[in-house]
């Protein structure tokens, strides 16, 4: 870890709570009054801990473990009277909050023990003070202070460190669920890559027919495994788009094109004459509307309507993909735009996540309403062009 | 004097290309060969025609886990093999405890599968010989 950064932080929290060189001066000159109690706190200190299982758990090495511990509180305090606020002190505050997460200490138990010390470093202030009551005050806030920059620097610590293994924790997750969803969505079509290969290779009696047959199936399923593979690349980085005109008309006759819905639907496309362009890069929202296409084709499986309609109002043009599939349940469907969510039998869950991230990237929207056993309708929301009034 | 008929095989897989491709390799060495995409279907094939040996993944729609393995066993003398990508010690104990014969990962290669499915055969055989 820089210290530089941290000890900027430390001055800037510094600058927060008004701290001043006077304040480091009054508190050496109190540290002297203070040291003869410190056995005394830290005593108490630990006694409190023996008090709480949640606090006591992190102790796992019995009294040999307290004993070193107090001589590292003694330290800690001492350092803390000692006026000398620099970034290797700073640094030694960090690395507190850093050990409490590696511990496992909430930082809720190091809250309260400062303020337990808080109160028994007041008290020896208060019986062991001998001058005027003025400077007991001004110390005592001084006090009040140090004690405070301690106890956000040993939180901010914890903050950070906290998120970042939060993080790691949600990476390694990920990374799981994600090869775990690729490792499924390639099997099949490598496993009839595979028996393909064999039948081309073994069969004693192969037909012309069957040939090209096996060679055509391995050509397909090499397809789905290279769109599984390309589906992740779009979804680890959708590229910076290039917003131009769209023909909603084009964008949706392509897009149908490339993603057959096959005989047993029946497709409507309803656009209205005059339809203004779209916003939006043409080859990424081909991407996020086959999606949804797919999506509809895989809700209805053989049978079925699809409708693709739009309108526009406002400045803004409005896509829809309706289907009479078998819509989606209201617990699902806050979940399905989720990466790695699917309620598919197969299918890695990436969908929808891509759609919506592309359709957001043209400062769009993706939004859906459903009806169990009815059908789904998603809609992709763009601003029109305001130079192009277009026919479809 | 009957003449004996070929060894059938049924092949239940949710992928159609699946079925495709084992049912050709399978009447390519002269077994006959039905497929089902779905649990219902196998089921329906082994009522009206009893097999010898089935082929089943466990996951395909309209399985309910193992009730059809159970359902194709009262049918008559056929062996069961359980072809799974996710074969686990587990699911693989429940089959064999359910009375099926063997278990298979899916990914298996073919020349193995053959030699199992040639053993389930004459497991077949010799149980319908027993009467």
């Amino acid at each position: 870890m820089d210290e530089n950064p941290l000890l900027g932080r430390y001055r800037e929290l510094q600058s927060y709570v008004g701290w001043t060189e006077p304040d480091a001066e009054r508190i050496v000159a109190a540290a002297g009054l203070l040291d003869p109690f410190l056995p005394g706190l830290i005593d108490d200190f630990y006694a409190v801990i023996e008090q709480h299982p949640a606090a006591r758990r992190v102790i796992t090495g019995g009294q040999v473990q307290i004993d070193r511990l107090k001589g590292t509180l003694v330290q800690w305090i001492r350092e803390l009277l000692g006026g000398e606020y620099d970034d290797a002190y700073v640094a030694r505050r960090w690395r507190i909050g850093w050990r409490h997460v590696e511990i496992g200490l909430d930082q809720v138990y190091t809250n309260v023990a400062l303020s337990r010390l808080r109160t028994g470093l007041i008290q020896a202030l208060h019986a062991s003070w001998q001058l005027d009551d003025q400077t007991l005050q001004e110390t005592a806030r001084a006090l009040n202070k140090i004690l405070d920059l301690d106890l956000a620097i040993i939180e901010d610590a914890y903050h950070a460190e906290y998120l970042a293994r939060l993080q790691r924790t949600e990476r390694m997750a990920v990374l799981g669920r994600v090869g775990g969803g690729v490792a499924h969505e390639l099997l099949n079509p490598l496993n009839v890559i595979q028996t393909s290969v064999y039948y081309l290779l073994n069969a004693a009696h192969p037909t012309p027919e069957k040939n090209v047959h096996h060679l055509k199936r391995i050509e397909r399923n090499v397809a789905v495994a290279h769109n599984v593979i390309t589906s992740l690349t779009s979804f680890a980085m959708v590229p910076l788009l290039a917003p131009l005109p769209i023909a909603i008309g084009r964008l949706v006759r392509e897009t149908l094109e490339s993603n057959p819905l096959g005989d047993g639907i029946d497709v409507t496309v309803d656009l209205p004459v005059g339809l203004p362009h779209a916003l939006g890069d043409f080859d990424q929202l081909r991407i996020a509307l086959g999606n949804l296409i797919r999506n509809s084709r895989d809700a209805m499986s053989a049978r079925g309507r699809l409708v693709i309609s739009a309108v526009a109002s406002d400045g803004v043009v409005e896509l829809s993909v309706t289907d009479t599939g078998v819509g989606i349940e209201k617990s699902d469907l806050t979940r399905i735009m989720e990466p790695l969510y699917s309620t598919k039998v197969s299918g890695l869950g990436l969908g929808l996540t891509i759609s919506r991230s592309i359709v957001e990237k043209n400062q769009g929207s993706l939004r859906v309403t459903s009806e169990p056993g009815r059908g789904s309708t998603f809609t992709i929301r763009l601003f029109g062009s305001p130079s192009e009034g277009a026919t479809p | 004097v009957t003449v004996p008929e070929k060894p059938s095989i049924l092949v239940a897989d949710d992928d159609p290309d699946i079925c495709a491709n084992v049912s050709d390799i399978l009447c390519d060495l002269d077994y006959q060969v039905d497929t089902a995409l779905n649990g219902p279907s196998a089921l329906e094939l082994v009522s009206r025609q009893p097999c010898d040996v089935a082929l089943l993944d466990p996951r395909i729609p309209g399985m309910g886990g193992l009730l059809p393995q159970r359902e194709i066993k009262k049918s008559g003398g056929t062996v069961t093999l359980l072809a799974t990508a996710f074969a686990g010690a587990h699911t693989a104990e429940q089959a064999l405890t359910a009375g099926m014969w063997k278990t298979l990962a899916k990914a298996v290669d073919f020349p193995s599968l053959l030699h199992v499915v040639e053993q389930a055969i004459d497991q077949s055989l010799i149980r319908m010989a027993r009467g």
